[in-house]
């Protein structure tokens, strides 16, 4: 094809696909993506029991990459509101290092750095309120005496050291370690005086407080550190959980989804809460391989939105197709449309476009994937047969987890979690045959 | 294990980058990963692309593995200002030292430090973003990089070069071989690096010899306008070529197609010289020699191409000896020959760009023998592959240059024809596109030459 309305027509498509958190009014928001055949919707579900809870709580929410999490963590913020709730969020991105061990001392000073600064955009200086940043930088001065650590620079410089020097981080947790309790209480009062501060603002003393606490989920170790780095985020997350919760203030916590497989009663950890799970498009029926038509309407509806005239580039059938070959992942929907998109401007592609940009398409994302080690078929072919994880020792986390971040295994939800390789991978990983052992032999 | 992914090849991935990097909007991600000639081959042409759109391309190269996370991370974050108003991609080039352990280290910093600051990075770089890699990284930087992998907008693993681009001026392919250019005046200074290589490996034992420095000193010497250094290290190149032939037996394909490679480049020097003679010698020496290779090794892409170029530079001496009907012989071989690969692998760019060329030779001998008619078809056909290409590869100064070369030729013989308004049509187009490259390319003194013969032709034309 090459007049330049059909290129301009292209572009306008492949542009209309850009992937970044929306806001629930966002034109391109299509609402219901999660809901499950069995009925939970678990924003809504999370945003209820939220409403319910009275004295705060902690709510850990999880999901893979891509499924739209910080979407739908807006929306969460949206509802909340709709209820008459505040609700402040942070990336903690941009508050934590998200390679390197994580622990409670250092965890509880970012998290509530970030609140101190959400609260402070929210509505400003108040005279009342002092920043955790100055109280936690008093604090290390005076009571930790950190070794070797210059905090003349005050919260900013703590702020950005904390971030950016893993170096400078190890000595602060260090450093915290023998002072948890006290850490933690003062947290906790920081905490209460945000909801005090809250309040105050809003006119209302019964006003409930929020804060989601986003990306925590994408903590994770790379290399040698992988599997100390994956063990100090289920220590966090268990065997500290009783000091991620703070009276009055609510809390939701993205939590990695290997967390869930590894410490199945996580909830009963975090306050007997439910883990609220974000799981990819239904597009495939419950533990089957069978076209859900639920999901691929929806998948069919996103596009809808994002371009209305997709039918002029694909048919009914070729969209679907690329909605079953993503497992319901929307970016690797949105990726697989794209390179579509692309291939179709070149001279001699007719419209709509054939089996064989779809193949090509299809053929550029698998190729993304591979190859693949003969351990991780292996592993790959136990998931895709018993729609398990199939975590056999805790020593392989960061396989599975690694298996989550490449998204070469795909979380469902339809009242029970189960997981399957990615569809387009299906015919590497089935084909695989195991080598005989050598007792064998 | 599974298999790995074939390599691609630079003609197969750029038209695809390129339409990437032209649509998106914003911030954009790009992973490549290829051996540093092939993705130098994709820099040139990213480079050449933008420079057309008046775009410069931001490169971050650090020298040191030391110092390169700091550099690379620094000047990543850095780059909002100013270029992101007019989104000028920022290349950043982490491929070199594949094996140094230091700099594999230094890659793995480099990307966790921008994986753990993706929102900053997603903020700040409000272009595109290429992470230019190794062959074969691709699973360390998934594993390290998870959450910038996870927001990609194209990766590929870059295999060969493919379309060449080729180092001749406009001004002298627009030129029919029947006016063979006149020696070139020798510049002074420094001999290029590849020259003084060759004379200092020429005499060690033939075996050892990389020829590949040899025909890269020849075509150095050639581009420093000295074609008799070049005619000399050309006819060294062929005397290492047979040596090796005879020393090893074993190897005879590979020795045959060397040797075959050295006689065309000693070709090319005895024609700039004028040596006609000794040119066509050489040029029917290797011709016979890539024949044989195709008839023993099939017809694989490279070896017709390699009885294509031959019979091209074999029809060229002959065009500018007079000798028409052998040129048109050789020529009209050649655009068989070229054909071929279009039949057997589809219409990549280098194949076009081969069929094109084949077809101009066929048209200017058409041309040259009046038959007007017979000139017209075969130069629309080339400027249609022209325009294929076009599309396939977007604008870069030689896809252009071949563009204004068929415009004109097609142009000028409609305008023998009598058939002005045709041949302003072409010749305009033309006019067009070499304003654009005088604009780009002001150090180019063949663009406002060529734009003054292209104004006087349609000047005439109204008079």
């Amino acid at each position: 094809m090459a007049d330049a309305q059909a290129q301009k027509a292209l572009r306008t498509f492949y542009n209309a696909l850009r992937d970044e958190p929306l806001e629930p009014d966002d034109k391109y928001y299509v609402p219901g993506l999660h809901i499950e055949d069995v009925g939970g919707d678990p924003i809504i579900d999370l945003a209820t029991q939220i409403d319910w809870n009275e004295g705060g709580g902690v709510y850990p929410f999880t999901g893979q990459r891509g499924t739209g999490k910080s979407t739908e963590l807006r929306r969460l913020r949206v509802e909340l509101a709709k209820q008459g709730h505040v609700a402040l969020m942070a990336d903690m991105a941009e508050y934590m290092n998200l390679t390197t061990s994580v622990e409670i001392g250092d965890f509880l000073i970012a998290i509530m750095g970030a609140l101190s600064e959400k609260v402070a955009d929210r509505w400003g200086h108040d005279p009342t309120y002092q920043s955790y940043w100055e109280r936690i930088v008093s604090f290390l001065g005076t009571e930790v005496k950190l070794e070797g650590i210059d905090l003349k620079g005050g919260g900013a410089t703590l702020k950005l050291s904390l971030q950016q020097d893993p170096e400078f981080r190890r000595r602060v947790q260090e450093g915290v370690r023998g002072h948890i309790a006290k850490l933690v209480g003062q947290a906790r009062e920081f905490a209460a005086g945000v909801v005090t501060l809250i309040r105050r603002q809003e006119g209302d003393p019964n006003k409930k407080a929020i804060f989601i606490v986003d990306s925590v989920e994408r903590i994770r170790g790379v290399g040698g550190d992988a599997e100390a780095v994956y063990k100090s985020v289920e220590n966090l997350f268990s065997g500290h959980a009783d000091k991620l919760a703070f009276p009055t203030l609510h809390v939701v916590y993205t939590i990695p989804p290997y967390l869930p497989i590894l410490s199945a009663g996580i909830g009963a950890f975090l306050g007997g809460a439910a883990v609220y799970s974000l799981p990819s498009v239904h597009v495939f029926k419950n533990r089957s391989r069978e076209p859900a038509d639920g999901g691929l309407d929806v998948m069919e509806r996103i596009i809808d939105k994002r371009y209305p005239d997709w039918k002029s580039i694909f048919t009914r059938d070729g969209l679907r197709r690329l909605a079953l070959s993503s497992g319901g992942d929307l970016r690797d929907f949105f990726r697989l449309i794209r390179i579509c998109l692309t291939r179709a401007a070149s001279p001699g592609t007719a419209l709509p476009v054939g089996t064989k940009v779809l193949d090509h398409a299809e053929t550029m994302v698998r190729n993304e994937m591979l190859p693949l080690a003969a351990e991780d078929l292996a592993w790959l072919k136990r998931i895709a047969a018993t729609k398990e994880a199939s975590l056999a020792a805790v020593k392989d986390l960061p396989v599975l987890a690694r298996y989550f971040e490449t998204k070469l295994v795909l979380n469902y939800r339809n009242g029970s979690d189960r997981y399957d390789v990615h569809p387009l991978l299906r015919a590497q990983v089935e084909a695989h045959v195991a080598p005989a052992s050598p007792e064998a032999g | 294990m599974s298999l790995p992914p074939a390599l691609k090849l630079v003609d197969e991935i750029w038209p695809e980058l390129r339409r990437h990097l032209e649509w998106s909007q914003g911030f954009s991600l790009f992973f490549l990963f290829g051996r540093p000639r092939a993705l130098a081959a994709i820099r040139e042409r990213l480079v050449d692309a933008l420079r057309l759109r008046s775009l410069p391309l931001q490169e971050i190269a650090p020298d040191s593995a030391g110092a390169a996370p700091e550099e690379v991370v620094g000047s990543v974050l850095d780059a909002s200002r100013p270029l992101n108003e007019i989104g000028a991609p920022v290349w950043v080039a982490l491929d070199r030292h594949a094996d140094d352990p230091a700099w594999n280290e230094a890659r793995g910093r480099i990307l966790a430090s921008l994986n753990e600051r993706r929102y900053l990075v997603e903020r700040n770089v409000q272009r595109p973003l290429l992470m230019v890699l190794p062959v074969g990284y691709r699973p360390t930087a998934l594993e390290i990089a998870p959450d910038l992998w996870a927001v990609r907008t194209f990766s590929a693993d870059v295999g060969d070069v493919g379309y060449v681009a080729d180092a001749t001026g406009l001004a002298d392919r627009i030129g029919r071989p029947d006016a063979v250019p006149g020696p070139r005046v020798v510049r002074d200074g420094d001999l290029p690096a590849s020259v003084v290589e060759w004379d200092r490996i020429k005499t060690i034992e033939p075996e050892r010899i990389a020829l590949s420095v040899g025909w890269q000193a020849a075509d150095d010497a050639e581009e420093a306008r000295n074609p008799v250094l070049a005619h000399r290290i050309a006819r060294e190149a062929v005397e290492v070529a047979r040596a090796r032939q005879r020393h090893s037996p074993l190897r005879a394909m590979d020795s045959a197609r060397e040797l075959s490679v050295s006689l065309g480049r000693l070709g090319e020097a005895a024609y700039a010289l004028r040596r006609l003679d000794d040119a066509e010698g050489a040029y029917r020496e290797s011709l016979d020699l890539a024949r044989r290779l195709l008839e023993l090794g099939g017809e694989t892409p490279g070896a017709l191409r390699d009885v294509g170029v031959s019979l091209n530079e074999v029809g060229d001496v002959a065009h500018a000896q007079g000798r028409l009907e052998e040129a048109e012989r050789a020529y009209r071989e050649s655009l068989d020959v070229a054909r071929r690969p279009l039949e057997l692998g589809g219409e990549t760019p280098g194949a076009l760009r081969d069929v094109s060329v084949a077809l101009e030779r066929v048209g200017d001998v058409a041309h040259a023998q009046g038959r007007l008619d017979d000139a017209e078809r075969a130069y629309r056909e080339s400027l249609q592959m022209s325009r294929d290409i076009r599309e396939q590869l977007g604008d870069s100064r030689q896809v252009l240059d071949d563009l204004v070369k068929a415009l004109v030729r097609l142009g000028q013989t409609l305008a023998l024809s009598a058939r002005h308004s045709e041949a302003r049509e072409q010749l305009i187009e033309a006019r067009g596109l070499l304003g654009r490259l005088n604009l780009a390319y002001p150090e180019r003194g063949e663009y406002p030459e060529l734009l003054n013969v292209v104004k006087a032709l349609i000047d005439q034309m109204v008079a």
